[in-house]
């Protein structure tokens, strides 16, 4: 039998963990497409095009897209996320500088396309400051199950963002 | 919890907005290095410290506005069970803060141009909402109220107006941050009940496989 295919998109601003978040959940080995950048934005090397994984969940096969961050890449935030399960929309909990940028995706995408979507916090496990997810809700209001803090490089923490995904369906 | 950020990432009326009626302390810190220290509590600033105590509310005016215009940084610690310094004020913000204003020409705001709403994103007036404005905004308001009604993107309004794109843009933010306007969540908004049902159960069979 074959799987159905099922569309999920994780977005967020550069640095908010996206490739790993994918890399961590993938079963496949995950296309890794980041390249040096020009751009001064903190890290050597970033994502310009897609990074892509999946998950088998036996009659269903999620593949996970991760959207690159930068503002030159809008259309493909919103192409990508035309008819997806879901949004995952990622921010590093100690990069508030970066939550107006994430905003502005979240909210371009989702006044245009009806998927549901959750904020997932990174980075929770490294953070020396942390912005709690009451508070992350606050900023991008929402109600507090619309956000979930996790820590990226860890399969299980991962999980939980798609679990609550699911449960936001 | 704490919230903490840089003043040219969130606007001071973001800040105030997300505090809401929570309890605590704030401190706003300026480049130059000087700190003030207001006490928060039920949506008022019962204190305000600055090397010394700050008791005229012309004085704590005039010191608030480089942090409205986006200078320095702020840290807000929640304190539930902090046994409050005597109230020395009694002030809400609106009484401190200049009406919400529209800048006059991007190079003077501190809103990244990245930041400011995607020219497609689609937002909707908050008719019952009563915020004090600056002339240049209100007048703005009043030109395209009734398009923001139904919802409009700042691409609509640059079109229908005959406007520049990036001026409607920086007036949208605007009024984004006192909540006068609001983007569309095209998700809750629309009423496909079947296709919510569907989605659910879908995600009920999901939840199921992954938790196994
Ligand atoms: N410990 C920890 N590190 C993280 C987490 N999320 C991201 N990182 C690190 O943050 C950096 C940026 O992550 P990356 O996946 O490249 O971000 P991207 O630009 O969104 O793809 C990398 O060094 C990651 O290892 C997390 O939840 N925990
Ligand atoms: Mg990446």
């Amino acid at each position: 039998m074959t799987k159905v295919p099922l569309k999920v998109v994780v977005s967020g601003p550069v640095g908010a963990g996206k490739s790993t978040f994918i890399r961590t959940l993938s079963q496949t080995e995950v296309v890794d497409t980041d390249e040096r950048s020009s751009e001064n934005i903190g890290k050597t090397h970033t994502t310009v095009a897609l990074d892509f994984g999946q998950i088998d969940l036996g009659d269903y096969l999620i593949h996970l897209f991760g959207t690159p961050g930068q503002t030159r890449f809008d259309f493909m935030w919103d192409i990508l996320s035309e008819g997806a399960l879901g949004l995952l929309l990622l921010v590093a909990c100690d990069r508030p500088g970066d939550f107006p940028h994430a905003r502005r995706i979240l909210e371009f995408v989702t006044s245009r396309q009806s998927v549901p979507f959750i904020v997932v916090s990174t980075r929770n496990d490294v953070a020396e400051k942390a912005w709690q997810p009451a508070d992350i809700a606050a900023y991008f209001d929402l109600p507090l199950e619309q956000v979930i803090a996790i820590n990226a490089e860890n399969v299980d923490s991962a999980k939980r963002a798609l679990i609550r995904l699911m449960q936001q369906l | 919890m704490a919230i903490f950020g840089k003043l040219s990432d969130f606007s001071l009326r973001e800040v105030i907005s997300m505090i809401g009626r929570r309890p605590g302390a704030l401190l706003l810190e300026s480049d130059d290095g000087s700190r003030m220290h207001m006490q928060l509590s039920d949506a008022q600033i019962v204190r305000i410290t600055l090397e010394r105590s700050i008791e005229s509310v012309d004085e704590a005016a005039s010191l608030l506005k480089r942090f409205v215009q986006g200078q320095g940084s702020f840290h807000f610690d929640q304190r539930e069970d902090d046994r409050p310094l005597a109230a020395t004020l009694q002030l809400d913000w609106q009484r401190l803060l200049p009406p919400a204003d529209a800048p006059s020409s991007p190079a003077q705001t501190r809103i990244k141009a990245d930041d400011l709403p995607h020219p497609q994103t689609c937002f909707v007036l908050i008719k019952g909402r009563n915020v004090r404005l600056d002339p240049i905004l209100d007048a703005f308001l009043q030109r395209c109220g009734a398009q923001l009604e139904r919802g409009a993107s700042a691409q609509q309004l640059s079109d229908e107006l005959a406007m520049e794109l990036e001026a409607v843009q920086w007036h949208l933010q605007s009024l984004r941050e006192i909540k006068k306007i609001w983007p569309v969540r095209a998700y809750v908004e629309q009423s496909d009940v079947p296709k919510k049902k569907e989605r659910r159960s879908l995600g009920q069979r999901l939840l199921g496989l992954i938790l196994k």
